[in-house]
């Protein structure tokens, strides 16, 4: 089976141009511009001028769609992974948030269970530990009753249930054993990132030491930037070593914060993610996150106490609002929401832009971001 | 334009001016025949600095410095490399700022020694209650016109510089009213929020004195003046580079957001600054100064005591490129107070050189037809 795809403007996302694109056997095989010969083929897609993009990967998801990978339960994971497909994400990373030690291990049992025998839909490519071993004064809408200081043996007891599907684990680096688990991690092939955390810039720098390479949701959860104490912003910030996430949702941050971000960081160390929670795709109202109430109103996810509770953010509005919003070229949004987030969990030899040998995981989209198409190995969705 | 090294390089200089630089010392000295020949060959020589923002120093600051004692600063900031500065008068008494005024404005008529001052700036009095410092409140007040016309109508050529916080009322039509009167205008000690600068910068306001300091912090949801400038960028800076002020790693956010083509290396240095450690009286309060800085009360910062070439000599400590560095501390300054005739070292510029050695201490520096030798005064 050889499929073309044709009249694209193909964002590969090193480049913009007007090429056609091969794909077998669930792999991209062949750019070229200019006139192919069509009788080669068995399937033609003409996308008449849209754009054709890798698939974004979204690292940093709850949930959508009235579930949420804490759920544990295969369900879920399917539910969500067909939302994702209809915003263009092809894959994505189950995160669980910090809650009791016997939710936590369902939800990761469950996640390596399904990734063995998922289906076509948006691939959950492994899971994202946002917790438990956060810092109570940055804590967001983590539940403060479930945070805890790094404890290295029920980490390696996670790990161990997850069979290596943990791909990124976000603590505060400043904790007591905070150093130890980010060396275990580290050494078991996991990306660490900084997260709810209220380290000051010593305390960050010797995090990024021991082996730090992300950062949860840039600014979100973490002690303040200050231009005599920059914290573990300012240390995330100007360390090469480190990508940040940023929930380009318009309201998690301003759009100044985020300009200023891209602005030090550079398009290669931004990683787009959506931090949705499962009121997703859904309307107004209450909803859960962590056994807590969420309450949903505009968009807007909150706790009873006014924190910001996740996100209601497909990462399709995500790339438009980096370019509308912060003023970025579309192929260097695009490059945040697919090749940044791949190489950030060891995928971007296989995924993450489109090159002769990937992942035929593509997808299609107009200028408002609205997504025609998406392909997953090959397979169109 | 300034970024290239020359080397060996001869300097001929007559009249003030640069009429030489190069190679070729034959050349040189034909240009000016039977000058005087200083040999400097293990130095490195560089533009003048620049400070845009000084108060003081020797026990005297521009708010109440008597007129005969200003050739001390000023010949004590030459001995430390500036050839050119801001004469910074700080928010105080109405009257006591108009008099300070006056003093320096007759001081420049008459010409001094030491670093030139190439204009007045004005720090204050419309500034934020918020983003004070160490201003006493009685003396913040509501942008006026009325209140600055005197001055310049008097002084309108010696005014450079006047800083204000734009979010205030009334601050617009004054700053409408200085531009008429070719005097720049910049933000400082401000409460603004980032809508503010956009519409501070639409009025022409592109500069912000002592960047960071004086100024909302930033903030991911209210990114403030601060976040909004290095997001926005087309504006200028300054920054206080003597590692008390400022964060080594909020100065590097700065270049990289705003690129060291926009930010000038300032001193902000008052009058304890070349004193002992000890007590000095700063905006009529007691600041201690010791371990490097000055505060009042035990907890804010005021002013530094700062040199240029210290200010430069840290700037390259954190490994920033010497060429880079140096245009901070001269080009860029000169560029943003209007200064085209210096800033760089040039035939037709001002003979302004600082002479610095392989630690980047000052050796020697050249003044118009006036050399300083550092330990005349230190």
């Amino acid at each position: 089976m050889k499929t073309l795809i044709k009249n694209a403007r193909v964002v590969t996302p090193y480049d913009m141009r007007e090429d056609s694109v091969f794909i077998q056997d669930g792999k991209i095989v062949g750019l070229k511009a200019g006139q192919v010969d069509e009788s080669q083929f068995d399937k033609i897609i003409d996308l008449e001028g849209k754009y054709l993009a890798p698939g974004f990967i979204d690292v940093h998801n709850h949930g959508n769609n009235g579930h949420d990978a804490m759920e544990g339960t295969p369900e879920a994971l399917e539910s969500m992974s067909k939302f994702h497909i209809s915003n263009g994400v092809t894959g994505f990373l189950a995160t669980t948030m910090t809650n009791s030690p016997e939710d936590t291990v369902r939800a990761i049992q469950n996640a390596a269970r399904y990734i063995k025998g998922q289906g076509q839909d948006a691939k959950v490519l492994g899971l994202y530990l946002e917790g438990p071993y956060f810092s109570q004064e940055k804590k967001g809408a983590q539940p403060a009753e479930y945070i805890t200081d790094p404890n290295l043996d029920e980490l390696k007891n996670f790990l161990d249930l997850a069979e290596g599907n943990v791909k990124i684990m976000s603590l505060a680096p400043e904790l007591s054993q905070a150093k130890e688990a980010i060396a275990y991690l580290k050494g078991q092939g996991v990306t660490v990132s900084a997260g709810h955390t209220n380290a000051t810039y010593a305390e960050a720098m010797e995090g990024i030491e021991e082996g730090i390479t992300h950062a949860t949701h840039l600014f979100n959860g973490m002690r303040p930037f200050s231009h005599r104490e920059p914290g573990v912003i300012g240390a995330l910030f100007t360390d090469e070593r480190v990508a940040c996430e940023i929930i380009c949702d318009g309201i998690h941050l301003h759009p100044a914060a985020m300009k200023t971000a891209v602005k030090v960081k550079g398009k290669d160390k931004i990683i787009l993610v959506s931090d949705a929670m499962m009121a997703t795709g859904l309307e107004d109202g209450t909803y859960d996150l962590g056994g807590q109430d969420v309450f949903v109103k505009d968009g807007v996810a909150r706790l009873e106490n006014g924190a910001l509770a996740g996100s209601t953010l497909t990462l399709n509005r995500a790339v438009y609002n980096m370019v509308h919003l912060v003023g970025v070229p579309l192929t260097h949004a695009v490059q945040m929401a697919t090749l940044n987030p791949a190489r950030a969990i060891g995928l971007d030899k296989e995924k993450g832009s489109i090159e002769i040998g990937k992942d035929a995981d593509l997808i299609a989209f107009d200028e408002e971001l609205n997504i025609s198409l998406a392909m997953v190995n090959g397979k169109i969705q | 334009m300034g970024v290239e090294f020359i080397e060996p390089a001869f300097i001929a200089v007559a009249d003030g001016r640069i009429v030489y630089i190069g190679r070729e010392f034959a050349r040189a000295r034909d240009l000016v025949p039977g000058a005087e020949v200083h040999d400097l060959s293990t130095c490195i020589a560089a533009p003048g600095f620049i400070d845009l923002h000084v108060h003081g120093a020797l026990g005297w600051d521009f708010y109440d410095c008597p007129g005969e004692k200003i050739n001390e600063v000023t010949e004590f900031f030459a001995c430390h490399g500036t050839t050119t500065l801001l004469a910074t008068v700080t928010t105080g008494d109405l009257e006591q700022m108009g008099a300070a005024v006056a003093t320096l404005a007759q001081y420049m008529r008459w010409g001094g020694r030491g670093a030139e001052i190439a204009g007045i700036f004005l720090e204050g009095p419309f500034c934020s209650e918020a983003r004070r410092g160490t201003f006493r409140p009685e003396y913040l007040l509501k942008p006026s016109w009325q209140v600055l016309k005197p001055w310049v109508e008097e002084y309108h050529e010696e005014i450079c510089l006047v800083g204000l916080a734009p979010e205030l009322p009334g601050a617009e039509d004054v700053v409408d009213a200085l531009h008429a009167q070719g005097i720049k205008t910049c933000i400082c000690h401000s409460d603004g929020d980032a809508q503010d600068l956009d519409r501070a910068v639409a009025r022409g306001v592109t500069h912000l004195t002592h960047f960071y300091n004086g100024m909302r912090p930033m903030a991911h949801r209210d990114p403030g003046i601060v976040g909004a400038a290095l997001a926005r960028g087309g504006v200028t800076v300054e920054l206080i580079c003597d590692f008390q002020h400022v964060h080594p790693l909020a100065i590097e956010v700065a270049m990289r957001c705003l690129g060291s083509e926009n930010i000038a290396l300032i001193t902000d240095a008052m009058r304890a600054c070349g004193c002992p450690p000890g007590e000095y009286i700063i905006s009529e309060q007691v600041a201690v100064v010791q371990d490097g800085r000055a505060l009042i009360d035990g907890r804010t910062l005021a002013g530094s005591i700062l040199t240029m070439d210290q200010a430069v000599r840290n700037m390259l400590s954190l490994g920033y490129p010497e060429v880079q560095v140096l245009n901070m501390a001269s080009r860029v300054p000169a560029r943003i107070a209007g200064l085209d005739d210096r800033g760089q070292l040039a035939p037709g510029r001002a003979a302004d050189i600082v002479f610095l050695d392989e630690d980047y201490q000052v050796v020697a520096t050249v003044k118009g037809s006036q050399l300083y030798i550092k330990e005349m005064s230190s």
